[in-house]
């Protein structure tokens, strides 16, 4: 087993704890936080599987799912100071 | 030159553990957006150098180049901005701090870049 896969997993139960604090957060706030703390770690996990597979092609998905956390946040944002 | 990678790896977890206790023992928003940043970013940056470190030693250069180093400069440049933004929205959205927070440095000031409100 190599140590990419064991970081994977331990990141991967990260992200499932956020998960909670996604469905049971007390205000909207605390669920945007939560999501957009889940994103980076999903994009390591993607690139560390793409260097468990030796492909590079996982770390551009990696790339776009970050690129799609800040949008989303910044997107979130304007829309809760009624911009959008 | 792997245990380098795995050391980087470890210090990665830690800030991802950290980030992850924040958001669920801070009391409110704002606390968590500054533990889950700062500690999520940090984590980051650090796995993504211990990958690119691995890469090097595996012989995956050809296929993966700098990617890693740019995924990490990104979020370096991203995750604060993101993350500022969000807290100024949350502000001015009029989420409540916590109870016992000490100082409130925008109290009184108005919204920068804006008409009404």
């Amino acid at each position: 087993m190599s140590p990419e896969i064991i970081v994977m997993f331990i990141l991967l139960c990260f992200a499932v704890a956020l998960l909670y604090r996604v469905i049971v957060g007390p205000e909207d706030m605390d669920r945007i936080v939560a999501i957009s703390t889940i994103s980076p770690i999903t994009a390591i996990i993607l690139a560390l599987w793409g260097l468990e597979m030796h492909r590079g092609i996982y770390l551009d998905i990696a790339l776009v799912i970050a690129l799609l956390d800040f949008i989303m946040v910044v997107a979130y944002s304007r829309y809760i100071r009624g911009e959008l | 030159m792997d245990y380098v990678a795995y050391v980087l790896y470890g210090i990665g977890i830690f800030f991802n553990f950290a980030g992850v206790v924040g958001i669920f023992r801070m009391p409110d928003p704002y606390c968590k957006l500054q533990t889950s940043t700062k500690n999520v970013t940090l984590g980051c940056i650090s796995i993504m150098c211990g990958l690119f470190i691995r890469e090097i030693n595996l012989g995956l250069i050809a296929s993966f180049g700098v990617k890693p180093l740019l995924l990490a400069l990104f979020m370096l440049i991203t995750n604060p901005t993101a993350s500022h933004v969000l807290a100024q929205a949350c502000y001015y959205a009029g989420v409540p701090m916590w109870s016992k927070s000490v100082t409130d440095h925008l109290k009184g000031k108005k919204e920068a870049g804006s008409d009404e409100r």
